[in-house]
């Protein structure tokens, strides 16, 4: 179980999250949704330990980690542009991290989660020479491989083409299931956080508008901003297929 | 994108270590040294005063120094901006052949594999009364000491540099405005102005600063065909290493030159950004064909190369004939003599080892002062401060420097060891690298260090294993840039180098004093080879470092 009990973060004399307080169940998919500037990212740097909170504190399973530095949490994340080592092929890559941690995988584990992540034939490749979508695929094996406690998404799909979009959530889902991995998904666009997670954060204004369960969100939004940026969104979304489909009948 | 750093401080240990390293570098061998000289002008052996100020400007050798340089300075500046220009718009606007374009960067960018002090002997031999040119056109076309030898000696050494500058901002000039200004009925001439000169006028001044400030500064050509026109580096030379060292002048000297160095160079800094940015590089179209553009380029180009051609056959001729211009039978006999002679081949290792040590050290340097301001997380005052110190080495001319390191470590263990060479010519050179790397630095990906560090490293693990392979090329690039400069440098080592630790630039200036001007151009010619070998060297190292 991830606690944020109480954070509040100012930058520069400017409030981004003001005494924010949400809990995440182990192996639970949350997705952080909310327009830019509404504290996502920095509510990500706080759990991740990059950033300190002001007020607050941040516990995993009831061991308060507000003053472990990042690098001893146990936590992960693949940023938005992976942040892969181009000077490395892609194996090299994936076990970059298990020359610090040695016992982390085992080589069978390692084995099994490139055949998870279909990286078999692309292990010898240059970053460069891989697509977006592998690309993706060996920055999360090097995330996993360390075998992190929680794994943040930082924008995990905006950088790809729409066909792969839907093969890499459920990849995503089926990773989060397998390891009974607690992953926190951050990303601004509703029909993105609504199909991929158990739960929905949505951050307006550095406090939360509404945190719950997709169907919960559609069915009773807690506010009008939840209604104007999330239902509103996937209402258009939805007569403008409808129309397509309909068209087609015709 | 970089805040929020505050996660923890076991992570700055590596970035504190290399700021501190630089810091510690920086404190002793660029603002100790340059303190003592502003010092030393107003606090002589009597105590403080403005006696020293008296003294340099009294008989008005000063003044008039400080005309000559400016006045010489500007000529060489106002020709070579505007030809510097006039070569890279030949060879990036223009159709000519890719070998064409080639010859014509190569040789212009020749002169800086030489040092300065050799163009001046160089155009002795070429434009003297006996040079290879006057027998040619059985005339002396004009007098070559003073005024108009050193003015073609600075444009011969800030064409280059010119050219460079403005070829590197020609690259960022959206060329598709030059296709509408032309769709949109102006004449060639029109479309010309409106669409390269123009957005190049801003590059073009930097270009005039940029050369007016190398050739104020310059020891070597002065110190060749200067004759009885004082330039302020010659009367600094002359104050330091005559025959009565007065350090209280030398220091007032050396403030004379560096005022007018921290005002071009911040002129400079102002010109660069104030320059029109495009947001993209141009992109590599060749130009549409037109015959008399084309055979304007190749006039332009050819005028460049028949210049370092006729200036530098002299390099090539002179050693190999038995006495020019009396005995014109080629020989092999000087060459023999300087490689036969262990005092010159001593010489020739020193400036190896020194260039080598200076490569080595200006780029662990720079990298090191780069990685503070762009790939740390450190409270600005420490990236200021690094910031502060490759400003101050940009500013300070290398006589100025060497100078000061006379002053400041002249009898210590120290004092004129190879050592002392490769720690002022490090700070001579600091700012260029510096920018270089910053650039690299910027351009990789932000996140590698926090990737890194999520995984387990230390920030200089990371540095090692993730960014210093990325940044390679860039790392090799420095290292050339300071390897030839470190071996055709002679501003700062005049006043470092030791009987012991000459280097051959230091060498040259001594054998002036000899007439020993057929091992001058040997050593020159030696110089010219090991710069054109590190050159290709690190091609090929650069080429494997592609991906």
């Amino acid at each position: 179980m991830l606690e944020v009990r109480n954070v509040s973060k100012a930058f520069g004399g400017k409030t981004i999250l003001r005494d924010l307080s949400l809990g995440i169940g182990t192996g639970e998919i949350v997705s952080v949704l909310g327009p830019s500037g509404s504290g996502k990212t920095t509510l990500l740097n706080l759990i991740l330990g990059l950033t300190r909170p002001d007020s607050g504190r941040i516990l995993y399973d009831g061991e308060d980690l507000t003053d472990v530095p990042a690098e001893r949490r146990r936590f992960n994340i693949v940023f938005q542009d992976y942040a892969l080592f181009p000077n490395l092929d892609a194996r090299a890559n994936i076990l970059y991290g298990l020359r610090n941690h040695p016992g982390a995988s085992s080589a069978a584990e390692v084995d099994a989660l490139v055949d998870l992540l279909g990286l078999r034939e692309h292990l010898g490749k240059r970053i460069d020479q891989l697509s977006g979508g592998q690309r993706q695929r060996v920055a999360l094996a090097r995330t996993l491989v360390l075998k992190p406690r929680v794994l943040l998404l930082d924008e995990p799909l905006s950088a790809l083409d729409g066909v792969i979009k839907e093969s890499i959530k459920a990849r995503i889902r089926q990773i989060a299931r397998e390891f009974r991995l607690t992953t926190l998904i951050v990303t601004h666009d509703p029909e993105e956080a609504l199909t991929l997670a158990d739960r929905v954060l949505v951050l307006e204004g550095g406090g939360i508008a509404q945190y719950a369960r997709p169907a919960e969100l559609i069915g009773r939004p807690a506010n009008g901003f939840v209604k104007a940026f999330i239902l509103r969104q996937l209402e258009i979304k939805r007569e403008n297929i409808l129309a397509l489909f309909q068209a087609a009948r015709a | 994108m970089r805040r929020g750093g505050d996660g923890s401080a076991g992570g700055l240990r590596g970035p504190y270590a290399a700021f501190w390293s630089v810091a510690a570098l920086a404190a002793l061998f660029l603002a100790l040294p340059v303190g003592a000289v502003a010092v030393r002008a107003f606090v002589g052996e009597g105590g403080a005063g403005l006696g020293a100020f008296a003294e340099a400007f009294r008989g008005g050798a000063l003044p008039r120094a400080l005309l000559n340089s400016a006045l010489a300075a500007g000529l060489a500046a106002a020709i070579a901006a505007p030809a510097g220009f006039a070569l890279a718009w030949a060879v990036r606007c223009s159709g000519l052949p890719r070998w064409a374009r080639a010859a014509i960067s190569g040789l212009t960018l020749l002169p800086m594999l030489l040092p300065t002090i050799t163009y001046g002997f160089a155009i002795v031999y070429a434009f003297g009364r006996q040079g290879v040119v006057t027998s040619l056109l059985e005339a002396q076309p004009f007098p070559i000491y003073g005024l108009g030898g050193l003015t073609l000696g600075y444009v011969i050494y800030t064409l280059p540099t010119a050219f460079l500058l403005t070829r590197n901002a020609l690259d960022y000039v959206d060329r598709r405005f030059g296709t509408v200004a032309r769709l949109m009925g102006d004449t060639p001439w029109r479309a010309f102005v409106q669409a390269t000169l123009r957005p190049m006028a801003g590059p073009i001044a930097a270009a005039f600063v940029q050369s007016f400030f190398l050739a104020f500064t310059d020891f070597g050509v002065p110190a060749s065909v200067g004759g009885s026109f004082k330039t302020v580096a010659g009367l600094l030379y002359d104050r330091m290493l005559g025959s009565l060292p007065d350090f209280g002048v030398g220091s007032v000297i050396a403030l004379a030159m560096l005022l007018p160095s921290v005002a071009a160079f911040f002129l400079l800094r102002w010109l660069g950004r104030a320059q029109t940015r495009y947001e993209r590089p141009a992109d590599d179209l060749p130009p549409p064909r037109n015959l008399p553009r084309d055979a304007l380029a190749a006039l332009l180009g050819l005028c460049s190369c028949l210049l370092t051609a006729t200036v530098f056959c002299t390099v090539l001729i002179v050693p190999f004939v038995e006495a020019w211009p009396y005995a014109t039978a080629p020989t092999l006999a000087h060459v023999r003599a300087v490689l036969g002679d262990p005092g010159l081949m001593a010489v020739c290792r020193n400036s190896l080892v020194a260039a080598l040590g200076t490569a080595a050290l200006c780029t662990l340097t720079a990298y090191a002062a780069a990685l503070v301001t762009v790939r740390s997380e450190l409270p600005a005052w420490c990236k200021d401060a690094v910031s502060a110190a490759a400003t101050l080495s940009g500013c300070v001319p290398g006589m100025v420097l060497g100078l000061a390191f006379m002053l400041v470590f002249s009898g210590t263990p120290l004092g004129h060891s190879l050592l002392l060479i490769v720690c002022c010519n490090t700070f001579h050179f600091l700012n260029a690298p510096y920018l270089m790397m910053k650039g690299a630095l910027e351009k990789l990906n932000a996140r590698w260090e926090t990737t890194g560090r999520l995984m387990g490293d230390a920030w200089a693990g990371t540095v090692l294993r993730v960014v210093t392979p990325n940044a390679r090329r860039a790392l090799l690039a420095v290292f050339g840039y300071c390897f030839v400069n470190a071996m055709v440098t002679v501003s700062a080592v005049i006043f470092v180098a030791g009987a012991r630790t000459a280097v051959a630039t230091s060498k040259i200036k001594e054998l002036q004093f000899f007439g020993r001007f057929d091992d001058i151009f040997v050593l020159s010619l030696l110089i010219l080879l090991v710069n054109l070998a590190a050159t290709a060297l690190l091609r090929l190292a650069d080429r494997k470092a592609q991906p």
